[in-house]
């Protein structure tokens, strides 16, 4: 008697989120599918292919190529937050925790906030980047500069959460550990490289497939610092598609880049949240 | 020991300095921005730039921000939590496909689903309005993982003993499992509170109209996009620092309120093995 009763409160209990799930992400996903293979504008589509030949336009390529630029700049600030999660280890509780807490305040400023400050910071002749580097570099104008700067825009925020999480899991290392490393000979980066790095790969990998990520679907800054110019060289994949549906118009063509967007990051996806399905 | 120290303050550092900026820019006179070279820090600070942000409707913004987020915030951790809770206690051997299921709909790139969900809301008649911008992104299924498995953690006898005293599911839920699970809420409701200010896109597309408008959009759209704010031909710097900051203040509010529920990254771990 129990049973059945049981599982019917179930699953009235997972439908709220089993329906929204269906609504809101199944169904746009087929949507989407569906819309690349029809044609015409808002309203009035009619099945065709044509879309899909306008999707590998030039434009396409200079997006995967500036999304490949942007993946390729946020990987040395998965670099710092490591170094920064190493250089914590051993040092006082309460420097670490202010230090944690300082990388922590850009996250709370990222997207809108952090892009006005940087665009500020940026401009060429009244920005303080400038004059205080004693350049005058066109950080948003020069478009083998502005991948790096928007960036920068970008991964300083993503450093704060990164940080927690590793350290989480460096916490969990006894420092007996590190005492007996040393008593057996074992020098500072020895010990980081035996120790600490092995215990912190899961991680690891876990951020350098959200930088991947990153890269292809960098938007807010985008927006605002440079429309994703100069010449494209900031266009990413999310942007592109934003860019052809919302500005261009072109509704279909815009859903099936999307669709190769989709099929191209969902290796990087899998590689994220692989573990999900031996844990659950 | 003292390079590790050095090193980590010149890594504060470079990621303070723009927050610096952002306040003493704030405070400047807007013509001191066009000096030859800019000063760093006024010497004549002062609340005018904060002035010209009262003609616009900040307060309204403000709240609507505060309806999305915590609109957001309720339904995507409360549709999480039931869900794991009918997985893990109701529904049986089932519930591990259901889980993969749904949350292997996480793998889909939000780009995909951009335009079809903006097709959606607009059919819906949900366009400018705040619960269209709240309703597509609830749940945030890839959250489904880690809750399931924090909630196998919780002893079973719990529920037994709460079924035999005549507890039906739903007093189970609010009695038994909600203070049982109070950091995965904690975690899952920062999480929803952080993407919200994350959904940029989303919301510049939804919700046009001024009233509807939040903090982050209309600060970053309409303020640092209106010609009329410029000066000579220059935009304003001072304003912009002056609305980064305002939009900055909520999250910070948020994040010295509720401190130490911002370490439980630790959940992701279980997704992360």
């Amino acid at each position: 008697m129990r049973s059945t009763r049981t599982r019917l409160t179930g699953w009235l209990l997972v439908a709220p989120f089993c329906l929204c799930t269906l609504l809101f992400y199944v169904y746009p996903a087929l949507r989407g599918l569906s819309l690349s293979f029809a044609d015409g504008w808002i309203g009035e589509f009619k099945p065709s292919l044509a879309a899909w030949g306008r999707v590998f336009s030039p434009n396409f390529w200079k997006s995967v190529l500036a999304s490949g630029r942007f993946s390729l700049y946020m990987l040395p600030f998965t670099g710092i937050a490591v170094a920064v999660v190493v250089g914590m280890q051993h040092l006082p509780k309460g420097f670490c925790t202010g230090v944690q807490t300082a990388l922590y305040l850009p996250t709370l400023a990222a997207g809108v906030s952090m892009s006005l400050v940087w665009k500020t910071l940026f401009h060429p002749s009244k920005g303080l980047l400038n004059l205080i580097l004693g350049t005058e570099t066109l950080w948003l104008a020069d478009p083998a500069i502005a991948p790096i700067s928007i960036t920068v825009v970008q991964a300083i925020p993503t450093l704060g959460p990164l940080i927690y999480l590793m350290s989480t899991f460096t916490a969990q290392i006894p420092d007996t550990l590190y005492e007996q490393a040393r008593l057996d000979g074992c020098g500072f980066w020895r010990s980081v490289f035996r120790i600490t790095l092995p215990i912190l790969t899961p991680v690891i990998l876990f951020a350098v497939a959200s930088a991947l990520m990153t890269g292809s679907t960098m938007f807010a800054p985008v927006m605002l610092l440079t429309g994703g110019g100069p010449a494209h060289a900031t266009s990413s994949l999310t942007w592109l598609i934003y860019e052809t549906a919302f500005i261009g118009g072109d509704l279909p063509r815009a859903a099936g880049t999307s669709i190769i967007h989709t099929i191209a990051t969902l290796p990087i996806m899998v590689m994220l949240y692989r573990s999900i399905w031996r844990e659950i | 020991m003292k390079y590790k120290v050095a090193f980590l303050l010149i890594i504060s550092a470079i990621c303070l300095i723009p927050l610096v900026f952002m306040v003493a820019g704030s405070v400047k006179p807007p013509l001191e921005n066009l000096l030859i070279p800019p000063t760093l820090i006024t010497a004549n600070p002062t609340l005018e730039n904060y002035q010209s942000l009262l003609k616009y409707p900040i307060g309204l913004w403000l709240l609507n921000t505060m309806i999305v987020s915590g609109g957001f915030t309720v339904l995507n951790v409360l549709f999480i939590l039931l869900f794991a809770f009918g997985v893990v206690f109701r529904i049986g051997p089932r519930g591990r496909l259901l889980t993969l299921c749904c949350v292997a709909a996480g793998f889909l790139n939000p780009s995909l689903l951009l335009i079809p969900r903006y097709l959606l809301i607009r059919s819906m008649g949900l366009f400018n309005t705040r619960l269209g911008m709240i309703l597509p992104f609830v749940p945030i299924v890839i959250m489904g993982a880690p809750a399931v498995l924090y909630m196998r953690t919780i002893p079973r006898y719990l529920l037994d003993a709460a079924e035999i005293d005549g507890a039906g599911p739903l007093k189970q839920f609010f009695s038994v499992i909600m203070p049982s699970v109070r950091p995965l809420a904690a975690y899952l409701g920062i999480q929803s509170v952080m993407r919200v200010y994350d959904m940029f896109l989303w919301q510049v597309l939804i919700a046009p109209a001024h009233k509807v408008k939040t903090l982050p959009v209309g600060m970053g759209i309409v303020v640092s996009g209106n010609l009329e704010e410029r000066i000579m031909s220059f935009p304003n710097f001072s304003l912009n620092m002056a609305s980064a900051f305002v939009t900055f203040l909520p999250m910070l509010a948020i994040f010295l309120l509720f401190r130490r529920y911002f370490k439980t990254e630790a959940f992701h771990q279980g997704v992360m093995r």
